[in-house]
């Protein structure tokens, strides 16, 4: 029961670390709003239900919807920006999103959150989509989607030379990553049966860029193995929390100082 | 037949006058060099073809048609490809990879086929990576398919530079300085291999650079620019008895010393 619970939470949050990957390891943008989209799609999962009765299913449908809406809302004006500003304003959209699920009370119950979401993904579900999920991202590191992705981390200039289409791909990209957070997001709520909006703030966006950089920019599996072992010690050791952060935080140093392609990066650099 | 026509395009970077009225022709498989003393322009002019930059007026047509406000990519899906003279790889990308990428616009899968790796995804993926050992085969590049560009020599840089941008047949060709850091015996079979381009892919090439050698073996007509104007155009021959261009290269060398 307890390991069972454990697996749960950690494949959650292990698909909140694959939906950021071709985003932040692939492509190189830094978004500290990953955690808003997952709200979203947390939101409009428990939303849907208890509100407006929908099926869990269709909550889930409709919450990747509305986090792909999101995607091309924050995405259409922003990814046109330069890298910093980007990392800054998707961060304002993190705060205005928390900021929103307080005020709207009526419908997201403000500071108090949401409780009593029925229990719709257990285990077989959430293992179901996470292996689905890397299926998929996997899938996409092995054609032109990634040999695109990473000609824009390194040169976007000498990227537009030779004929990417760089603000489309990144459009994409973007979109790609709203969209599995969201989903993510769902399961979260149908997982949990309570959700509040200091959930996921930027932090928490953070720290899944941190998991994929020590994880290792370039190795889907490398990242994938970090955020399970990081968030099974998480869950395992909760009274030793503080002591995690402590560890991941020294592995970021190690990795920059030592393992430039990350801990089970295979990538050998310049 | 014309392929690419500047009609008095001009460039400042905030109160320098970096191409000045500049108009050239460059017509189907024919080789000519830009060249002029340092900071002449002759990057910037690269840089408004291949659309990195944008003219502040004046016009650019391409087989006839305007290109002044379009952007890099779309440039490059009409045949415009281009070196760097500072090279400019992706390092985390393998050799192979990186002439694979410069494909990115001829590629006819769609995101969805790459999400769930459809036949289409493979079979297209299988003939590119055929494509592209040829095009490292082209360049001696097959041994170091699987390395990293960052840790190759720098002659090896620059092939594979020139294989990104062959790949996606351009039809016409800007080299940046091809030569600049190459030995000799290098630079020779540069020159070879830019000869054989042009004849072998009915290639259309642009080349600027220092080495007065390779100019005036293998390009046709020379355009000389000097503080951003155009001060000469014509065969080597024309251009080495030109007065205004031996000054502009005396005043130049006159500086340095
Ligand atoms: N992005 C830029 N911003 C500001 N000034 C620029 C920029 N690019 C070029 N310039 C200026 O425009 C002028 C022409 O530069 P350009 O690089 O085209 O010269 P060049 O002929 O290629 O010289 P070199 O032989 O040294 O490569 C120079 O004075 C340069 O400082
Ligand atoms: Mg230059």
């Amino acid at each position: 029961m307890f390991y069972s619970k454990v697996l749960e939470t950690t494949l959650i949050f292990s698909i909140f670390v694959l939906s950021v990957y071709p985003l932040s390891g692939l492509t190189g943008l830094f978004s500290l709003g990953q955690g808003a989209f997952i709200a979203i799609g947390a939101y409009t999962a428990a939303i849907g239900t208890l509100q407006y009765k929908l099926p869990p299913a269709i909550s889930m449908v409709l919450a990747i919807g509305i986090g792909i809406l999101g995607g091309v809302i924050v995405g259409v004006p922003t990814l046109k920006l330069r890298r910093d500003y980007f990392l800054l304003i998707t961060f304002g959209f993190s705060e205005m999103v928390r900021a929103l699920l307080l005020w709207m009370a009526q419908l997201t119950g403000g500071a108090m959150g949401i409780a009593g979401i029925p229990y719709a993904a257990g285990l077989p579900l959430i293992a179901v989509s996470a292996a689905f999920i890397f299926f998929l991202v996997a899938n996409i590191t092995k054609s032109g989607f990634r040999r695109n992705c990473i000609a824009i981390r390194d040169d976007e200039l000498a990227a537009q030379a030779i004929g990417i289409n760089v603000y489309w791909h990144k459009i994409k990209v973007f979109i790609l990553s709203a969209s599995i957070s969201a989903y993510g997001g769902a399961l979260y709520a149908f997982n949990m049966m309570f959700i509040e909006p200091n959930l996921f703030d930027w932090l928490e966006s953070a720290k899944l860029i941190i998991i994929i950089f020590v994880g290792g920019m370039n190795s889907l599996l490398g990242v994938f193995l970090m955020s399970v072992i990081y968030y099974t010690f998480g869950e395992v050791f909760r009274f030793a929390s503080i002591w995690r952060d402590l560890i991941l935080g020294v592995l970021v140093i190690v990795v920059l100082i030592f393992r430039p392609q990350g801990l089970f990066g295979t990538m050998k650099k310049k | 037949m014309e392929l690419l026509k500047l009609e008095s395009v001009s460039k400042n970077f905030g109160g320098v006058q970096a191409v000045h009225a500049v108009s050239l022709v460059q017509h189907e498989n024919e080789i000519t060099a830009i060249i002029g003393p340092n900071g002449a322009g002759k990057t910037t002019v690269f840089n408004l073809i291949s659309g990195i930059y944008q003219q502040d007026s004046g016009r650019i047509f391409f087989r006839g048609m305007d290109i002044s406000g379009l952007a890099p990519h779309k440039r490059s899906a009409l045949g415009i490809a281009r070196t760097f003279q500072n090279i400019r790889l992706f390092n985390n990308l393998t050799v192979l990879d990186n002439v694979k990428v410069s494909y990115a616009n001829r590629i006819s899968y769609h995101f969805f086929d790459e999400v769930l790796r459809s036949g289409k995804v493979k079979k297209e993926e299988r003939e590119l990576e055929e494509r592209a050992l040829e095009y490292l085969k082209l360049l001696h590049l097959a041994p170091y398919a699987s390395s990293f560009p960052g840790s190759l020599p720098y002659g090896i840089q620059r092939r594979l530079e020139l294989a990104r941008a062959l790949l996606p047949e351009p039809h016409l060709l800007l080299l940046d300085e091809p030569a600049a850091g190459l030995n000799p015996s290098e630079i020779r079979d540069l020159m070879d291999t830019i000869l054989h381009l042009q004849q072998s892919k009915k290639l259309s090439i642009i080349i600027v650079e220092h080495h007065m050698e390779l100019v005036m073996n293998i390009c046709s007509r020379i355009h000389v620019l000097d503080f951003g104007k155009k001060i000469a155009e014509g065969t080597p021959k024309e251009i080495m008895e030109d007065e205004k261009v031996l000054q502009a290269y005396l005043g130049d060398v006159g500086e340095v010393c």
